[in-house]
Formats: C-alpha cells, sequence, structure tokens
C-alpha cells in the first residue's frame, strides 16, 4: 500500500480557507459562523481522523482480500487514474445515498448535516461511525474489476478535497458550464437543505451529473424566492458533541428495542423516519404533504386537512 | 512523544484557535424573536407540518411558545445564531414563577427553556400542563 494521503497535505489549505471564509463572515454575514457550532464541527473532523485510525484496518484487510481474486491487473497505469476517480465518484453517489435512505448509515451519516450551519468547517464535520456502517462494501467492485486498493483511497482523498470548498454560501454560482457537470457549493447548498424540496436531493461528490442520470437533482432557487434552512428535520438543539455524535444510534437502537419484533429490522435498514405505527415522517411523506400544500395554493381550493394520527407528537427523523 | 500523539494535540490547539478567532470576530451574532410574525415565519421553518396560529414571544426574545389549529404547542428557542424547536408531547412540564414561565419539554438533550411571558405565564403554565391530559383523553 502506498503511504501517501492527499488529505494530509490538504489540511493546512483548509484552515487558511476556514479563516478567509470567517473574515467574509464578519463583513458579509456574522451569522454564517457560530463558535460552537464551530468548534463542534472542528471536534468531529479530529474524531473522524482517530476513528479512521482505529476501525480503518477492517476494510483495508478486505480490499486486500479482495483483491487477490480480481477479474483483471489494472495496475498503476496512467490511464486508471481518471478512470479510478469518476467510478470511485460514482460509488460515492450510491453510497452517499445509502447513507441517507437507509437508517443504519443515516445514523452516521447524519453527523455531517447536523449543523444549521453551511460554511467550511461544516466539511469538516466528518463522521466517526463510518466503520459500523460496512460502507466500505460499495468500493468492492473496483477492486474485484482490479483498480489497487491503494489506487481507490488516493481518489477517495482527492473527492474529500474537492468536496471541501463546495461547503459555503460565499459562492453563489459557477460558471454555467462548470454548474452542469461538476458538483458546486449551489448544488450541495441544496443537499444540506431541510426545505421540503429539497429533501435528499444532489448526493454527488464531485460530478453531479449522477444525480441527473439517476432522477435525484434539484436546482437551487434564489435566496430571495426560498431562503434555504440548514441542518436536520429535528434539529438538535444541541451543542454535545458526544450526543451530537451518537444520538442518531441511540434513537434507531431504542426504536428496534422497543418495537415489536417483525419491525425491528425495519428500522435498521428503512429509511430514516418511517416508523411501524405511521407516527413519523419520512423525508417522501413531508414532501408529499407539501406538494399537496403548494398544489392546493396554488389552486386556491381549501382542501380538507387531514387530522394527525396523534395531534400532539409527531416526530419527525428524516432530513 | 509519538508523532502521532504530537499531531493530534497539535489538532486540538489548532481547533480551540480556529473557534476563538471566531468568538473574537464576534460571528454567530443573531436577531432575537422581535415579533409575533417572526415567530410564526421561524415554526413554519421549523416544522412544515405545522400550521402556527399564534404565539407568546419571551420578553428576550430568546424564545417563544406557538399553538396551532390542532391543539399543539411548539417551543422554539435560540441554538447559537439560529434557533431549534419542539412539539411538546406528554410528558412536558411548565412552572411559573411570577411571570417567568420554566419549561421541561421532556427532551432532556434539548434542555429546559425559560420564557418571560409576564401576565400570560400563567395561561401557558396551564395549556401545557393539560397537554398530558389531552392525550391521554
Amino acid at each position: 500500500m502506498p503511504d501517501f494521503s492527499p488529505v494530509d497535505y490538504a489540511v493546512p489549505a483548509f484552515v487558511l480557507l476556514v479563516l478567509a471564509e470567517m473574515l467574509w463572515a464578519r463583513w458579509k454575514r456574522p451569522e454564517a459562523y457560530e463558535p460552537k457550532d464551530t468548534l463542534v464541527s472542528l471536534a468531529f473532523g479530529l474524531g473522524s481522523t482517530v476513528a479512521g485510525l482505529l476501525f480503518g484496518g477492517f476494510a483495508l484487510v478486505v480490499f486486500l482480500a479482495a483483491y487477490e481474486v480480481r477479474l483483471f491487473t489494472i495496475g498503476w497505469e496512467w490511464w486508471a487514474w481518471p478512470l479510478c476517480f469518476v467510478l470511485d465518484d460514482l460509488k460515492y453517489y450510491w453510497v452517499h445515498r445509502f447513507g441517507h435512505r437507509s437508517r443504519w448509515f443515516w445514523a452516521s451519516h447524519v453527523n455531517h448535516h447536523s449543523s444549521q450551519h453551511y460554511n467550511l468547517s461544516t466539511a469538516l464535520r466528518q463522521t466517526w461511525t463510518g466503520a459500523f456502517t460496512l460502507g466500505f462494501v460499495f468500493a468492492l467492485p473496483l477492486v474485484l474489476l482490479g483498480f489497487h486498493p491503494g489506487m481507490i483511497a488516493i481518489c477517495g482523498g482527492f473527492n474529500l478535497i474537492y468536496q471541501f470548498w463546495i461547503h459555503t454560501e460565499a459562492i453563489d454560482r459557477m460558471p454555467r458550464w462548470f454548474e452542469a457537470v461538476m458538483n458546486t457549493p449551489s448544488h450541495h447548498r441544496v443537499h444540506h437543505a431541510t426545505n421540503p424540496r429539497y429533501l435528499d436531493r444532489n448526493y454527488a461528490g464531485v460530478f453531479i451529473v449522477w444525480d441527473k442520470m439517476f432522477g435525484t437533482f434539484e436546482a437551487e432557487r434564489p435566496s430571495a424566492e426560498e431562503p434555504i434552512r440548514y441542518g436536520i428535520v429535528k434539529q438538535l438543539g444541541s451543542f454535545n458533541l458526544l450526543w451530537s455524535v451518537f444520538h442518531e444510534w441511540v434513537g434507531m437502537l431504542s426504536d428496534m428495542w422497543r418495537s415489536p419484533w417483525k419491525h425491528k429490522l425495519s428500522y435498521l435498514l428503512r429509511e430514516p423516519g418511517w416508523s411501524h405505527d405511521n407516527s413519523r415522517e419520512t423525508s417522501n411523506m413531508i414532501r408529499a404533504r407539501w406538494e399537496a400544500q403548494q398544489g392546493a395554493g396554488e389552486a386556491s381550493e381549501p382542501v380538507p386537512e387531514e387530522p394527525p394520527k396523534n395531534a400532539i407528537a409527531t416526530p419527525r427523523h428524516a432530513a | 512523544m509519538e508523532p502521532q500523539l504530537l499531531q493530534l494535540i497539535g489538532s486540538l490547539v489548532a481547533i480551540l484557535v480556529l473557534a476563538a478567532i471566531a468568538w473574537g470576530l464576534g460571528l454567530g451574532r443573531t436577531a432575537g424573536i422581535a415579533d409575533e410574525t417572526r415567530a410564526l415565519e421561524l415554526a413554519r421553518e421549523a416544522d412544515s407540518g405545522f400550521e402556527p396560529a399564534s404565539a407568546a414571544i419571551s420578553s428576550d426574545g430568546a424564545a417563544a411558545l406557538i399553538t396551532d389549529d390542532a391543539g399543539r404547542i411548539m417551543v422554539l428557542r435560540r441554538h447559537g445564531a439560529q434557533f431549534a424547536a419542539r412539539i411538546l408531547v406528554r410528558g412536558a412540564a411548565a412552572s411559573r414563577d411570577g411571570g417567568v414561565l420554566t419549561l421541561d419539554p421532556a427532551d432532556r438533550r434539548f434542555g429546559k427553556v425559560t420564557l418571560d411571558l409576564g401576565d400570560e405565564a400563567q395561561a401557558w403554565v396551564s395549556r401545557i400542563n393539560a397537554l398530558d391530559r389531552h392525550t391521554d383523553a
């Protein structure tokens, strides 16, 4: 395995860019940063690095074993690099989509979304518990095809570096051709939004074309028309780092513990917000309700309102 | 000392410095809840399924209680430079000391919320504590 991690070399640039964005916020949008939120996000980043060192070995062992039974030997040819980068980004799209559509994966990925702010420090808000979701399995097809695990890791590192700069409100739109092909601050703001229209959209890492190809793309509306709200549907309301890290795992395991046997697995595998008694809402349900409200508004006809199943408690967990 | 441990300590110091700079630059300032219109807007943003009807705002603008037509009550409170909300559920309890209402939303991590509601405090205490009875009914 090559002893090279591009992210290590990018860290000083990350720090300088966060500082630059703070200065921009000082003059333009003081509410774009919040010191406690920044501290939590950066602590997530540091803890994620430590967790990677502690738990990343298992994935490496699996990759190296899989590489022994590869179909082809691609090696370290020059042309393999761009091909690996594009295929790794396609893999990222799907693992990211699972991260939002299966509660098991969401329990880990929610960490990246739980800030109500959207700035460069949010990009560093990375999970500590990714190893417990087996997300690395999505990379196995690349290994079995014959891409060296080291090459995949390096491409993944550059993918992560690319995604850093798109976590900002300081950039409005990139040139049109760029917006058409690449993931941009505008596209990724949509991904971090809790507005019903934007829920579970724009999963792309580097190339936004995957969302357009697989039907999950949503363009950002002008902020004057629809300002974005960031975070998760049920905001944490806490800066407690450990609670921020583990809250969804606690909620999921608690639901599995309390639910009837035949529903336990659904609380693990189905989408966030799913509940066996229909007392909560998934992102699809929230969007459908919102679309119905919009339709009713446009038609200017009163629509009979269906009373909630539980008038007092309708917790929502989707994001 | 191990290089990795040194790197860890250095990183820890760096993130504390960055957070301190954010604080020193005065970032994170936010306006409180100025009036009922703003409270209702924040409630709608917090939960698109909650159609707010009326609100009572704490005199410091840091929190508000909002009702909808279905009889639900939402508590909204400042969280850093943003706001976080909870729709009150069975187990939520309120008490009053003069015009200051203390609400325990039965969500330990969200924490208790204190609102200075003046003359309205007692009515809200009764309303919140009645949620248990309505839910059990």
